[in-house]
């Protein structure tokens, strides 16, 4: 059975996947990009084709064993765990890409087999060619309120989709993203990945890790319902809104939130390249479920430039540097520290500190608990 | 812990404590407080077997392997695994069937201390991977970067061999050893100053490289062991893959050096046939770099490093990489020959006699 699936993203980059597979009973439980979902596309920068495939590997160079490299090619056998895959990139660096993604799941998890292996791939790789159109997928969360977006970065664990689910329902602000956000100049466009999950989630459970058997099967059933009813849950989101503020949120093991203003701007960036940069090394999307511990692609491209020292991809890191820098140049910029544990008055301090950035009190410039 | 001004004097450390000097560069300490089994297992005295020496005073750094508690307060928390504070770091983490525990501080002020606590299987690998990367980190910070590559030399002439696993470091020395040439490494060589210096770690066997040479010294025990570890390997499908170690003093005795001046460098990769192009610095340089992130990324010490200079910015730590690509550039010297050796995935005595005769024309 085939399946196709198109996507576009706010017409900047479009992408396709194509399913080869035999069992095909998952598609309902394929989300991630549900959101950006269009009926067709035509010249996609992206195809994915999953299914079997042969490799055309030949005359390759090969690092590790395993890798195997030519001039814009990618070819490796990989696996993680009990989760084996085949993977085949044209288009590594330049020109539209095509992925050949073939996987097999062994053991118990075969029974659950939503896989989206194929999104460790696909992210890095949206992330890379937005960057060549300007536009730089960032790891943050954003809300904003009145065209006024706030950033709110933070390495995983550091309750970004808590906070967002919470200012999104108790201080209605707007959702732009939980997880990753695309900026441009001086404004920020939403990147909802899962959107229908984080929407179950805004409207059932106390806070994002709050999971158990019974909440899964009632995420289940919500996204049963909802499937169909995206382009109405589209019209709600806003689309894009104005730069106003970055927050760094850290998570400390100590009492109480902390605030503090004037970050070297130089520093600001170093970090939230760095953090870019772990969060592609970093565990997937959704490690309970993807099966994957690691995200790999970080290491092909490693491999990738160990053959090809002077390629497009190693620039990615500069053109992020050198962009961030002239983005966040004009806007304040903060740092909080929040507790280990998360609760409602942790909320009420960002809260007031985002209140206090938007009211007139900003122009102060210092801002004081 | 420490204090300022050099380690604190402790004289009755429990377990086994050993000294180590490589070329009076790097000094450290391995306190061993693990359980007997643990030590059983555990190759980190066989690694660094070479570098055993009677007790240093101005210690580079110091180990412990064994359980501890963590100092991680007042930390911030990454991801949920990494807590850092300035001059500091600690991470809980597992890979296949090893899980370990990782403490480290000091490693921006000078008295490095580290803790490493792993799970049985972690005996085999991961103990010798992150004291490897300590050595790296700290010849780095003082300026003798180390590479990942194979060295020999004849008549203070060392020819070096970088390349990435499989790309048959080991192979090419070994053949050139029984040509008669001086042994520096395997795995590691430090550069500096124009010079090779030796970093005898012990060598790697498995079935593949069990050259006449070392199977000459090779003895009985040794090679029960190594078709034991090849079955399991096969069993697992590739899953568990042991080296059998040993101590490349013992199997050469006469023909190791310590410094000889680099001739010239020879980056081997896989590909189809042999061919030879010549190289400039910069492009060697640069997958020097990657070769050395590439060695170290199957344990996440790439994403320690990131995860410390998440929260500093400003740390010698996140500096890490630029210098060691500095130290690179000041430790190569200027003209030397630099060439790209493609080699056939599968190496056979045609294609080493090639390389062979393109070193000696040199």
């Amino acid at each position: 059975m085939r399946q196709e699936l198109n996507y576009d993203i706010h017409n900047i980059l479009k992408f396709k996947i194509v399913r080869n597979k035999k069992f095909n009973f998952v598609k309902d439980l394929n989300l991630d990009y549900l959101f950006f979902e269009v009926e067709e596309v035509d010249d996609p920068d992206i195809v994915v084709n999953i299914g079997n495939f042969t490799p055309l590997n030949d005359n390759c160079y090969v690092v590790d064993h395993k890798y195997y490299v030519k001039e814009n090619y990618f070819y490796c056998k990989d696996s993680e765990g009990r989760t084996r895959w085949e993977v085949e990139i044209f288009g590594f660096e330049e020109g539209n890409t095509i992925i050949n993604f073939n996987f097999k799941i062994l053991g118990t998890r075969a029974l659950t087999p939503y896989i989206s292996v194929e999104n460790f791939l696909l992210e890095p790789l949206i992330c890379y060619k937005l960057s060549k159109k300007n536009y730089f997928l960032i790891h943050s969360a954003a809300i904003s309120k009145d065209n006024q977006a706030y950033l709110l970065a933070g390495r995983g664990s550091a309750f970004k989709t808590t906070l967002v689910m919470d200012f999104v329902r108790r201080a209605g602000f707007d959702f732009l993203g939980d997880d990753k956000v695309i900026i441009t100049k001086n404004k920020v466009l939403n990147y909802p990945l899962n959107f229908i999950s984080f929407k179950f989630r805004c409207e059932h459970l106390p806070t994002e890790n709050a999971h158990n058997i019974l909440d899964r099967i009632r995420l289940l059933r919500y996204v049963r319902s909802n499937y169909n009813r995206m382009n109405d849950l589209r019209e709600d989101i806003t689309e894009s809104s104005t730069l106003k503020a970055l927050f760094f949120i850290v998570k400390k093991n100590q009492q109480g939130s902390v605030i503090k203003d004037n970050l070297n701007p130089k520093k600001v960036v170093d970090k939230l390249v760095t953090n870019n940069k772990l969060e592609m090394n970093a565990p997937s999307v959704m490690p309970t479920i993807t099966g994957l511990t690691s995200n790999h692609f970080f290491r092909y491209m490693l491999s990738y430039s160990f053959v090809f020292p002077n390629n497009q991809i190693t620039k990615y890191w500069d053109d992020l540097e050198r962009n961030l820098g002239e983005i966040l140049e004009k806007i304040p910029i903060y740092e909080i520290e929040v507790p280990y544990k998360y609760d409602l008055s942790t909320f009420d301090d960002i809260c007031k500190y985002i209140n206090f950035q938007n009211g007139e009190h900003a122009r102060n410039g210092g801002l004081k608990q | 812990m420490q204090c300022k001004g050099g380690f604190k004097e402790e004289e009755h450390l429990k377990g086994t404590v050993r000294d180590y000097n490589i070329h009076n560069i790097v000094t450290f300490k391995i306190v061993d407080q693990t359980n007997f089994l643990d030590k059983y297992l555990s190759n980190v005295g066989m690694q660094y077997k070479n570098f055993e020496a009677e007790k240093i005073s101005n210690l580079d750094f110091i180990v412990y392997l064994g359980n501890f508690t963590p100092s991680n307060q007042k930390c911030y928390i990454l991801d949920d695994r990494y807590y850092v504070k300035e001059d500091y770091f600690y991470c809980k983490d597992s890979r296949k069937l090893t899980k370990w525990e990782f403490e480290m501080s000091g490693f921006e002020s000078g008295d490095m201390v580290a803790h490493i606590h792993t799970n049985l299987a972690g005996n085999f690998s991961i103990l010798v991977n992150i004291i490897d990367f300590l050595i790296h980190f700290k010849m780095n910070e003082k300026g003798f970067p180390l590479v990942h590559a194979s060295c020999i030399s004849k008549d203070n002439h060392a020819f070096l061999f970088p390349a990435r696993s499989g790309g048959g470091k080991t192979t090419v020395a070994l053949y050139f050893v029984e040509k008669g040439f001086d042994f520096l490494g395997d795995n590691y060589i430090i550069l500096h100053g124009g010079n090779a210096l030796s970093f005898l770690s012990p060598l790697n066997i498995f079935t593949y490289n069990l050259t006449p040479v070392i199977k000459k010294n090779f003895g009985f025990r040794n090679r029960i062991t190594l078709d034991l570890k090849y079955l399991l390997y096969r069993m697992t499908s590739g899953y568990i893959k042991m080296f059998t170690k040993v101590n490349i003093k013992e199997m050469l005795p006469n023909q190791m050096i310590d410094k000889s001046e680099l001739d010239s460098i020879f980056f081997i990769i896989p590909r189809g046939k042999l061919r030879i192009e010549n190289i400039g610095k910069e492009e060697l340089i640069n997958r020097l770099v990657t070769n050395q992130e590439l060695d170290f990324f199957h344990l996440p010490f790439l994403r320690y490093i990131l995860a410390y200079s998440y929260m500093f910015p400003d740390s010698n730590m996140s500096t890490h990489w630029d210098k060691y690509k500095e130290n690179l550039r000041r430790n190569i010297s200027e003209n030397i020959p630099i060439f790209k050796v493609e080699v056939p995935q599968k190496y056979d005595t045609n294609v080493l006699e090639k390389i062979f005769k393109l070193v000696a024309k040199n």
